[in-house]
C-alpha cells in the first residue's frame, strides 16, 4: 500500500476543502511538498484547484521548478484536457497525470494518451458523487458538474482504453475526515483491474488500516490529517508496517 | 565533473533522470541518431512498450550503435525499467518481438491472475546476491525500498545474471541483472527513489567508470 499525500494548489497557495469546496489556505507548496518527500511519502498528487475556472492546468513551470530537488514520483492533475497537455506536464517532469474532466469531455483522450505515452503514465481520476442507495455518478470539474455516466461503465471504459491506475475519490468524504466510502470501493472493487488509489474523507491511521486489511492492491490518498499535522507519514507507516 | 550519456529515443520522462544525475554532481549530455554517445557510460531509460522502444531504436539504427559501444570493454551502460527490459534477447508484449540481445533472456508479463493488479506500483525491496565481483557494489543496497512501475519483467536464462530479485505478491522476479561485463539494468526507477536512488546512481557510476 501507497501513502500518497494530495497537495490541492490555488493561486500559489495550497488549500483544502471539504466535499472540493470551501477552500482554506495550508501554506506554501513548495515547503509543504518537500516536507511530506522527506516525510516518506511514496509519491505526491498535485492538483491544480483552479483549472477548471482557467481552463488549463497553470502548475507546469512549478512542477518544472520542484522536480529539481524532489525525487519521488509526481502526479500532476487538474485541467489535462488534451495529448499536448499531457506532453506538457510530463516534460515539465511530472511522471504522471491524472485525468478527470479532460476525459469526460474527450471520450478519446485515455486510449490515444496511453498509446503515446505508456499506461503507466495515465491515471484515470474518477470523482464519484453518490446519487442513490449503492449507486454514484462521476463528476467533473472539481465536483461542481454532473456527468450524466454511469460509474461502472465509466470504470470499465477508461481500463479498457489503458489508464494505467484510478484514482477513485469520494466527493461526499472529501475533507470530512469521516473515514473513507467503504461503500464506493466495495461496488466497484471487484472490477477494477488496475491499482486503485482511494481518495476523500481519511481522518485518522484506523481509517487506512482497515483498507490495508480488507482490500489488496489499494492505496490511499490523504490531505487533511497532514496538513494540519494530526500525524506524519512517518507515524502512520509505522502503525500500518508498511 | 564526470559525464552520463543519456538515450534520448523519445520514450519517457528524461528530465527527471537528468535532474538527479545533476544533483548528485555529474552533468548528462544526450545521445539520439543525430549525434554520438559522448561518455563511457551510457543510460537507456524508458517508459512505454516494448515493441514501440525496438521500433524506434531500429529505425534510427541506435541498436547497431549501442551494441558497437558496449563492444569497447572500457563502456558501460545503465538500463533503466523498459532500458533494462530492451536488453534481453526478445518481449512478449504485443507480439513476440526481438530485443537487444545483450543478455540472454524474455520479457514477459509479472502475472496473468486476473485478480493481480497490474501495473505492480510501489516501493519493493531489492534482494542482493551474493559474490558479484565488479557488482559487489550492490551489497550497500541490499534490502533497500526503490520505486517500481511495470508490468513486464525480464527474466535471464542463465541465474548467474540475475543480481538481484524483488517481490510481487508470491512472484519473485529479477529486478537487477547484469552480463557481469559492462551492463546492468535495473527494473525500478532509481532516479524516483528518493535519498536511496540518488546513492544508487552514484555508487554505479562510481563503480562502473
Amino acid at each position: 500500500m501507497r501513502i500518497i499525500p494530495r497537495i490541492d494548489i490555488k493561486n500559489d497557495y495550497v488549500i483544502k476543502g471539504i466535499n472540493l469546496e470551501g477552500l482554506r489556505k495550508i501554506g506554501d507548496p513548495k515547503s509543504i511538498i518537500e516536507n511530506y518527500s522527506s516525510d516518506y511519502a511514496d509519491e505526491i498528487l498535485i492538483m491544480d484547484s483552479v483549472a477548471s475556472l482557467y481552463g488549463r492546468n497553470n502548475l507546469f513551470d512549478f512542477i518544472e521548478e520542484i522536480t529539481k530537488e524532489i525525487f519521488i514520483p509526481i502526479t500532476l492533475g487538474g485541467g489535462i484536457n488534451n495529448l499536448r497537455d499531457v506532453e506538457k506536464a510530463l516534460n515539465s517532469g511530472a511522471d504522471k497525470v491524472a485525468i478527470n474532466s479532460g476525459a469526460i469531455n474527450d471520450k478519446k483522450l485515455i486510449k490515444e494518451a496511453s498509446r503515446i505515452f505508456g499506461s503507466s503514465t495515465i491515471i484515470s481520476s474518477i470523482e464519484a458523487k453518490k446519487i442513490d442507495h449503492n449507486k454514484w455518478e462521476p463528476y467533473t470539474n472539481c465536483g461542481r458538474e454532473k456527468s450524466g455516466l454511469n460509474l461502472i461503465d465509466w470504470i470499465k471504459k477508461v481500463q479498457n482504453d489503458g489508464c494505467g491506475e484510478i484514482i477513485l475519490t469520494s466527493i461526499d468524504n472529501e475533507g470530512t475526515e469521516n473515514g473513507f466510502d467503504i461503500d464506493l470501493l466495495k461496488s466497484t472493487y471487484d472490477i477494477i483491474y488496475k491499482p486503485i488509489i482511494l481518495c476523500g474523507g481519511c481522518g485518522s491511521v484506523e481509517d487506512i488500516k482497515y483498507i490495508k486489511e480488507n482490500f489488496d492492491d489499494c492505496s490511499v490518498s490523504i490531505a487533511s490529517i497532514l496538513h494540519y499535522k494530526k500525524t506524519t507519514i512517518k507515524n502512520l507507516k509505522n502503525k500500518l508496517v508498511l | 565533473m564526470k559525464k552520463v550519456c543519456i538515450l534520448d529515443y523519445g520514450m519517457g520522462n528524461i528530465r527527471s533522470l537528468k535532474n538527479s544525475i545533476k544533483k548528485i554532481g555529474y552533468s548528462t549530455v544526450f545521445y539520439s541518431d543525430k549525434n554520438e554517445i559522448n561518455s563511457n557510460l551510457l543510460i537507456i531509460p524508458g517508459v512505454g512498450a516494448f515493441n514501440s522502444a525496438m521500433n524506434i531504436l531500429k529505425e534510427k539504427k541506435i541498436d547497431d550503435k549501442i551494441k558497437t559501444f558496449l563492444t569497447n570493454k572500457d563502456n558501460n551502460i545503465l538500463g533503466i525499467c523498459l532500458g533494462k527490459q530492451l536488453l534481453y534477447t526478445k518481449g512478449s508484449e504485443n507480439g513476440n518481438i526481438p530485443g537487444l540481445n545483450l543478455i540472454s533472456g524474455k520479457v514477459d508479463i509479472i502475472s496473468d491472475i486476473k485478480n493481480y493488479k497490474l501495473p505492480n506500483v510501489g516501493w519493493k525491496k531489492i534482494n542482493v546476491k551474493k559474490n558479484l565481483g565488479k557488482f559487489g557494489f550492490l551489497t550497500e543496497f541490499n534490502q533497500q525500498k526503490f520505486y517500481f512501475i511495470h508490468s513486464f519483467i525480464g527474466k535471464p536464462n542463465d541465474e548467474k545474471n540475475i543480481l538481484a530479485t524483488s517481490e510481487y505478491k508470491d512472484i519473485n522476479f529479477c529486478s537487477v541483472s547484469s552480463n557481469h561485463q559492462n551492463l546492468i539494468g535495473v527494473q525500478f526507477h532509481p532516479e524516483k527513489s528518493g535519498d536511496v536512488g540518488l546513492n544508487f546512481l552514484k555508487s554505479t557510476f562510481e563503480n562502473l567508470n
